[in-house]
């Protein structure tokens, strides 16, 4: 039963390949693995700690301030990140921009601390935290990866590429997110199909 | 009412003690700003025209502090401001003096002078109208909907009569207006004590080509090219003036009068 609930994240309940949550910074950031990858993490932080503030408040919060209250929860979290970020890594905060505050009204974020953080008890939601977090976090570094490694020939800046090749510039441009996306989500479904 | 209550001490708890985590956080994790962004960005116009080839204000300011060598200049700040720069970032060599420049728009008919056999129905700005090469017959000629009023951040460009005019006490220069134009209308040129001179055409085709499209176009007739001292010249099937060859205003003067189609205009 637990390890149910760290995996369904990564796979079966993916956020981004099945429940298709958290587009804007899946199909923004992604332009290089490294900028995928550091997005990612950020989301895995602020995912677990908000579901820890979430599902242990969740007796005193009355039940008709519990979206605003999780909100001031969550915009603390990516408040945190985001100072941390400019502190420590001013380059990839600069390379994410506006994208690291937004991470507040990511969906992934509000609605698992809405869907499963608010009902269950701790640590099946710091289990699920981890898992979703996750499991976003690989589908941002794989998106990103394939899309450096078409659109400029390396991943994480090491040229992968041979010589010859011509990068697809489409796939650092936002069309390219879309593409890569839509195969991906084709992928995992056509993997489903095999499974049964 | 108990609910009230409760909510909003819930609230008011929640909210204090995540006040309190960001505040000490923040202080652990402070980026330190140079002083010297701020105190450029002062003196810096703040109307983010981007006409340095910096995004803002802000991002300019950060880049020469970071690089003095990236300095180039504010246009709409003109000299004064970018001495005071220059001393903010302790930068040395002095910036060439800027010449004074005018934008002028090189299409000068109104519209009861453009002629139209179409029946545009798209939508109204100059970018779609010229995709569809709709609204009016002359295909380099003004549209006429004001995508240069759009862009222009300080409201120097109004449109008359389908004629654009500009206020070149209010135009800092920033260009904006030749990026968004989408027939490339808008062309600098030096301002001179004599007069400020300008080809108000931007025809390329020639006699009959021009007449059947617009009244007021240059039809490459080369009167004004043969008075005496003349500055102007014929180049793709337009009159041009060389503004480096100006001798006096007379021959300025008298092209402008003896051109048949009135397509020499001054800035007043």
């Amino acid at each position: 039963m637990k390890r149910q609930q760290i995996l369904k994240g990564l796979w079966e309940q993916n956020p981004i390949f099945r429940q298709l949550l958290g587009m804007c910074p899946t199909l923004a950031v992604t332009t290089t693995a490294e900028n995928g990858l550091a997005m990612g993490l950020a989301v895995i932080f602020v995912l677990f700690f908000s579901e820890l503030a979430v599902t242990s408040i969740k007796k005193i919060v009355p039940h008709q301030v519990r979206i605003a209250v999780y909100t001031v929860i969550i915009a603390t979290f990516v408040t945190i990140v985001d100072i941390f970020l400019k502190a420590q890594f001013p380059q990839i905060s600069k390379n994410l921009g506006p994208y690291v505050p937004l991470i507040i009204v990511n969906c992934i974020i509000l609605g698992r601390c809405e869907a499963f953080a608010s009902k269950n008890k701790l640590s099946n939601s710091l289990l699920d935290a981890l898992g979703m977090g996750i499991g976003f976090c690989w589908g941002l570094l794989v998106l990103g990866s394939i899309r450096e490694l078409l659109g400029a020939g390396n991943i994480f800046g090491f040229k992968l590429m041979p010589a010859g090749f011509n990068p697809l510039v489409v796939m650092i441009l936002p069309a390219g997110a879309f593409l890569v996306l839509g195969f991906l989500v084709a992928l995992m479904n056509r993997v489903e199909q095999w499974k049964t | 009412m108990a609910q009230v209550i409760a909510a909003t001490i819930v609230f008011g708890l929640i909210g204090l003690a995540f006040s309190l985590l960001l505040s000490f956080l923040n202080r652990k994790l402070k980026v330190p700003d140079d002083p010297r962004v701020k105190e450029i960005l002062n003196i810096l116009p703040g109307l983010n025209c981007g006409a340095c080839g910096f995004s803002s204000c802000k991002a300019y300011a950060q880049a020469i502090v970071e690089d003095p060598s990236k300095m180039k200049g504010c246009r709409p700040g003109g000299d004064q401001v970018n001495k005071k720069v220059a001393k903010a970032i302790g930068k040395k060599e002095n910036l060439k003096k800027q010449k004074k420049m005018l934008v002028v728009c090189s299409c000068g008919a109104e519209e009861k002078d453009k002629k139209t056999t179409h029946n545009y129905q798209g939508l109204k700005n100059c970018q779609s109208a010229h995709i569809t090469g709709g609204a009016i017959d002359c295909v380099y000629g003004c549209l006429g909907f004001g995508d240069c009023q759009e862009a222009c951040p300080v409201g120097a460009i109004t449109l008359k009569n389908n004629k654009v005019y500009i206020d070149q006490k209010k135009c800092i220069l920033c260009g904006k207006c030749i990026k968004a134009c989408s027939r490339n209308l808008f062309k600098i040129i030096p301002a001179k004590e004599l007069g400020n001179y300008f080809i108000a055409c931007n025809n390329k085709d020639r006699l009959k080509e021009v007449k059947d499209v617009c009244n007021r176009g240059c039809i490459t007739c080369g009167i004004c090219t043969k008075v005496e001292d003349s500055p102007y010249e014929l180049v793709d099937n337009l009159s041009r003036i060389n503004y480096k060859n100006i001798k006096n205003k007379k021959s300025l003067e008298e092209g402008k009068n003896k051109c048949p189609t009135n397509c020499i205009d001054i800035i007043n």
